[in-house]
């Protein structure tokens, strides 16, 4: 057998054009037995980390390459020959992708003769490679020149014609003809597969693929789809067959393998070193900082503190990290003197350095926080300090992170949109020629699940079977679903990770535009990491935003807050956590879902620690674990807490005994089985990524036996593991946890004693949280705030607080523009108030349908009524509005008055233009001096205001919700005569009662059970407010398709109260549209 | 010019499976020259079978294309001037 090297494969980073993944690919030429492989994908190198790892793991050498679009459209094949040749195919690509159109990436020739040190080229495939294409047309002397140019660019060593046998027409021919040539001109040929997938049977989802990529469906013809299933990576023997009368070609892909090294080196670290003092190293300053801040943190620093920040020290240190810190303090430190408000978050909230940093608000001491959840000797792996930055300034933190370090210097991580069983059902849907109409119904009813799951969710799910979709028609749709699920469809900007490097990031990763116009790595946050580089996750809450809205709107409101500190919020306020307890937490941050509403009022939470472990307690894993019930239990005394052995007591008291927190599983290693903090750690890691029984079982034998070592008892030290193994998977980290609870706390303090303020500055923060706005201010007015509309002269851009009030802003209008909305406040603040919507017009240029929108919103309210008949007009009343500003402008530019003039002369016209709907002679007050013809005829046409339920309709259309009335207002006297009860009824029901209650359907979620089955959490909003339903699995299967599709419910069952709490769990469900038609 | 034929054919096949002779108008061919030779998937997604085709020449001059729709089901599928 004649050894074979692949030069030219495409990898799933070749985005679809690429039908398996990088490590597949690996994994079949190691199974064929070659000793090197190369990745060549389009424009990108997005797979050299995955290529690398891969090649190790399969013990063959991993060639990193790309195939390059050229300026004439032509493909070329650069392999790197060494980390050099890696760093310009870098180079190159990133000036290919800043100099081109976003997804057009083009590389010229004077890019390519710049960086031609350590790269080998090959003439490109038989399809698009400028050389064949040349020879294919009968261009045979300008195949010949641009064989020639190229050669000179690479040099004969460097430089290979690509011969491709994918038995394709002609290619016999082609291959013949590019080898006379390579003879001709004195350089080598070698022989490529232009591999697209591993394997023969992949052919079909690439060529399904290609179709997503073309827009063509499987029927169409298209020059981009291959004619059979051969670009599959073809064994030695099958390549040696086919190019038997080349058998240089055959020997030149080891040749060439034997010329390259890996390109990447996976040792390197490029953090780049902070400038520190004069005469100060990093650690030194580093040490300096935190004494400083632990001084005024702490007060003074004590032998306890001064350990743990000794500790915390030596390992940072040791490791190398201590630039990583001073970096990431010297962003905080940026931010607090600009008045950005930010909160450190995961685990680093374990460390004391940090907090003295203040980079998180957790005192990890006074919580007993494990330093080694975050950092380890034996871990080294690289920290992440992630710090949430209020949302509207998060970009002006990344701009001083751009400055400071230089563009070349710093860059937003990229991700990787993988799809998803929507994005496939629609992409392949397309691709198979299903009816649009088709393909929306069954994106539309499948849940957030991987693309692999669609056929189990439909299959799962009653809304999917109610559409009686018939499913042996789709089985290819599923299948090309199925084949592709976790595949990168396109590259996007991750929210809130940076790079910053010592060196160009452009030596080890290419940069690109992205749509959001800021440069991107070709590697992921995973990947990124290998390279040497460190992220920075600088991110975006929305909540902090809303806080420091909240806040400025209390400290100007007049009431005597101005000095009013967040920071200083009491965390013993009995009035809050009466509210908490009653469940009333809508809008709070991480406590505001139903679950966590539940979980409030039966907690009876009256100190931080219960607001821990509560954002701890709900999440997938504590939930599935059964942890809930029994850390209630417990902590309301129902339940005995007991400890198996006295060592587990100061560990679980603060959980009364339950495993709630990693951090708590790692002291229980360390305390009972004697492991090292790492090791702990280890442990930690193995049991929350639970791969496999055995595993499992090796960790337990080998804690057993050093609990046993230690001292404890055998049977203890197996019933201690079984309460770990109990735990896998399901903890939550405690001190991220605690850093999340600062803020919802906090929030809850502020929805508590200033509720106007808050829910006005959440609801300018949307979107977030866990419910629409429409909730939100149902919320506002339940605790008693008064919902103003919008009105032209009194709304600001966000909402607004008038007295205990709010007033809807302008940012709810549907399609209106941040300048449209500063033009109307500085018009009002110029030139007064707006007399009527004419006024308005004359003032403000707006565009038509943004004006209609502020009408259907009731924005002209004030001046003008009667909203229908100014709909009608406003055609005519911009016709009048244009001609007063045209004769206004005509004044200007003759000069004949000076502005002031102009001004007082606009507003005087305007004055005595009254509104049309207060007036009965509306034509001659029309009729201005500057042009009196223009407005001749003018008159308007009188008609019935739209009814409520109209106006409901277009306010809702327009702002999303109506501020005066809630949809379920209409239908309550008819409910009332069905006998259904609204919220405010259901709290004084009895425990087992039968009720029937409607509302509109909000955040209707399946959560994952312990036990599979299927269980809807739901909750009906109506003018009052919330009533949470629970849908067990067999009204689930029975009527739950209702629940998913129809907009409002009517709800029979059964009223259960548990703690404070009460719900109704369903029986029966009917759509309320339904029910009205009927 | 080619002339779309597709009709069946007997085919002997040499030991590679390309045709080394075929029966048309009455009389066995023998291939002297293998011109071309490609492979199509067709329309994979309706069932379609891969097919091979081999443009061959012939000691007489003429020039045809032959398509496997199957093992040892040939079909002639053109004839070229």
């Amino acid at each position: 057998m004649q050894p074979f090297v692949h030069l030219h494969v495409h990898s799933q980073y070749s985005f679809l054009d690429g039908a398996d993944t990088c490590s597949t690919l690996v994994a079949r030429a190691a199974e064929c037995g070659m000793s090197a492989i190369a990745i060549t994908d389009h424009n990108n190198v997005s797979a050299a980390v995955e290529l690398s790892k891969a090649a190790a793991k399969y013990g063959i050498k991993p060639i990193h390459g790309v195939e390059v679009s050229m300026s004439d459209g032509s493909h070329l094949t650069l392999l790197a020959q060494n980390p050099e040749g890696y760093a310009n195919i870098c180079r190159m690509l990133t000036e290919a992708h800043m100099s081109s159109p976003r997804r057009e990436p083009r590389t010229n020739m004077e890019t390519l003769t710049k960086y031609t040190e350590g790269v080998m080229a090959l003439s490109g495939c038989n399809r698009r490679g400028k050389i064949p294409s040349l020879v294919t047309s009968s261009r045979f002397e300008d195949a010949k020149d641009t064989a020639e140019n190229l050669t000179s660019i690479f040099g004969k060593e460097n430089f290979y014609i690509e011969l491709e046998h994918s038995l394709a027409p002609r290619a016999l021919s082609l291959n013949a003809a590019l080898a006379e040539l390579a003879q001709e001109i004195g350089v080598g040929t070698v022989a490529t597969n232009n591999v697209h997938y591993a394997n023969k049977p992949r052919f079909e989802v690439h060529d399904a693929l290609t179709c997503v990529r073309t827009l063509t469906t499987l029927d169409d013809i298209h020059p981009e789809r291959r004619i059979n299933a051969e670009n599959y990576l073809k064994s030695a023997d099958e390549m040696s067959e086919l190019f038997a009368k080349y058998p240089e070609a055959l020997a030149n892909t080891n040749e060439i393998a034997d010329k390259c090294s890996p390109g990447l080196d996976l040792s390197l670290r490029l953090f780049p070193k902070y400038q520190t003092p004069k005469g100060l190293s990093s650690a030194e300053y580093l040490v300096r900082l935190t004494r400083e801040g632990a001084i005024a943190q702490y007060g003074k620093i004590t032998p306890v503190i001064e350990n743990r920040l000794s500790h915390e020290l030596s390992i940072i240190t040791a490791l190398g990290f201590e630039d990583y810190f001073l970096v990431v303090w010297d962003i905080a430190q940026w931010a607090q003197s600009q008045g950005i408000r930010y909160a450190g978050r995961g685990s680093a909230a374990d460390s004391a350095v940090a907090y003295c940093l203040k980079l998180t608000n957790v005192d990890s001491i006074a919580r007993g926080l494990l330093f080694e959840r975050f950092m380890s000797l034996e871990r080294a792996q690289k920290p992440d300090i992630d710090i949430d930055f209020e949302s509207e300034r998060r970009d002006d933190v990344a701009d001083y992170i751009y400055r400071k370090y230089g563009d070349g210097h710093v860059a937003s991580v990229c991700t990787f949109n993988t799809f998803q069983a929507r994005s496939a059902v629609r992409d392949f849907g397309k691709a198979l020629g299903f009816p649009p109409n088709d393909i929306d119904r069954i994106a539309n009813i499948l849940p957030h699940v991987p693309a692999d799951a669609v056929r189990s969710a439909l299959q799962r799910y009653p809304e999917a079977r109610s559409e009686e979709i018939p499913k042996w028609q789709y089985e290819l749709l599923f299948e090309l679903c199925e084949s592709v699920a976790g595949f990168p469809r396109h590259i996007g900007t991750h929210l809130g990770g940076l790079v910053i490097s010592d060196q160009p990031l452009t030596c080890v990763t290419p940069l690109q535009m992205s749509a959001k116009g800021v440069a991107i790595t070709q590697f992921d946050k995973n990947a990124i990491e290998d390279l040497g580089l460190i992220k920075l996750d600088i991110l975006s809450l929305r909540t902090l935003s809303a806080v420091e809205h909240t806040v400025d709107m209390v400290r100007a409101s007049g009431k005597g807050h101005d000095d009013f500190d967040y920071n200083g919020i009491p965390l013993d306020d009995d009035d809050t956590y009466k509210m908490l307890n009653s469940g009333e937490t809508i809008g709070l941050f991480q406590l505001e879902s139903p679950a966590q509403r539940a979980l409030q009022t039966r907690l009876g939470a009256d100190n931080i620690e219960d607001i821990v472990a509560s954002v701890a307690l709900i999440r997938p894993g504590p939930i599935q674990g059964n942890m809930v019930e029994p850390f209630i239990a417990r902590r309301s005394g129902a339940e005995e807490i007991a400890y198996i052995h006295p060592k587990l007591e100061p560990i679980l008291k603060k959980t009364y005994g339950v495993v709630l927190y990693q951090e708590q599983v790692i002291e229980i290693a360390t305390t009972i089985a004697g492991f090292t903090p790492g090791e702990a750690d280890r442990l930690r890691k193995a049991m929350t990524h639970f791969r496999s029984m055995r595993e499992m079982e090796d960790i337990g034998r080998n804690f057993v036996a050093k609990a046993v070592a230690n001292g404890v008892s055998p049977d203890v030290a197996e019933t201690i593991f079984s309460y770990i193994v109990g735990y896998a998977g399901y903890g939550f980290c405690e001190a991220h946890a605690a850093a999340f609870a600062d803020t919802a706390y906090k929030t809850a303090y502020l929805a508590r004693h200033y509720p106007s303020e808050f829910y006005a500055a959440l609801l300018s923060a949307q979107p977030m949280g866990f419910y629409p706005a429409r909730t939100l201010l149902v919320e506002a007015k339940r605790r008693g705030v008064e919902a103003l509309p919008l009105d032209i002269n009194h709304s600001k851009e966000k909402y607004s607080v008038e007295g205990t009030a709010l007033r809807v802003g302008f940012m709810q209008v549907s399609g209106i523009s941040s300048d449209l909305i500063h033009e109307i406040l500085h018009a009002r603040q110029d030139d007064g108030p707006f007399m009527s919507t004419l006024d308005f017009l004359c003032r403000i240029k707006a565009n038509k349908t943004v004006v209609e929108n502020l009408v259907l919103a009731g924005a002209f309210d004030s001046t003008d009524p009667n909203r229908k008949a100014l709909f009608w007009n406003l055609g005519r009343l911009a016709e009048v509005a244009a001609s007063h500003r045209t004769a206004i402008d005509a004044k200007k530019t003759s000069g004949q008055a000076s502005l002031l003039d102009i001004k007082q002369t606009s507003a005087e016209v305007r004055k005595a233009i009254p509104s049309p709907y207060h007036s009965s002679d509306v034509s001659d007050a029309f009729r201005l001096p500057a042009a009196p013809q223009a407005y001749s005829g003018y008159s308007v046409v009188n008609l019935p205001d739209f009814s409520d339920w109209e106006k409901f309709k277009h306010e809702t259309s327009v702002l999303g919700f109506c501020a005066s009335r809630h949809a379920m207002e209409f239908f309550r006297p008819a409910l009332m005569r069905e006998g259904v009860w609204d919220s405010r009824k259901i709290s004084s029901a009895d425990q087992g009662q039968i009720v029937r209650v409607a509302g509109l359907v909000v955040r209707p979620h399946r959560p994952p059970t312990k036990s599979g089955k299927t269980v809807v959490f739901l909750s009906l909003e109506d003018e009052y407010g919330l009533t949470d339903v629970t849908v067990f699995d067999d009204v689930y299967q029975r009527q739950g398709a209702a629940i998913f599709k129809s907009p409002a419910l009517i709800v029979t069952g059964t009223i259960s109260r548990r703690g404070n709490g009460i719900s109704v769990i369903a029986k029966s469900i009917e759509s309320l549209g339904e029910k009205c038609n009927r | 010019m080619s002339k779309r034929i597709w009709a069946q054919v007997r085919v002997i096949e040499a030991q590679n499976g390309a045709p080394a002779q075929f029966y048309w108008s009455n009389r066995w061919n023998r291939v002297t020259g293998i011109v071309d030779s490609w492979r199509e998937s067709g329309e994979w997604w309706d069932g379609e079978e891969e097919k091979s085709y081999y443009l061959v020449s012939l000691a007489s001059g003429g020039c045809y294309e032959l398509c496997r729709e199957a093992p040892g089901q040939w079909v002639l599928s053109r004839v070229l001037d």
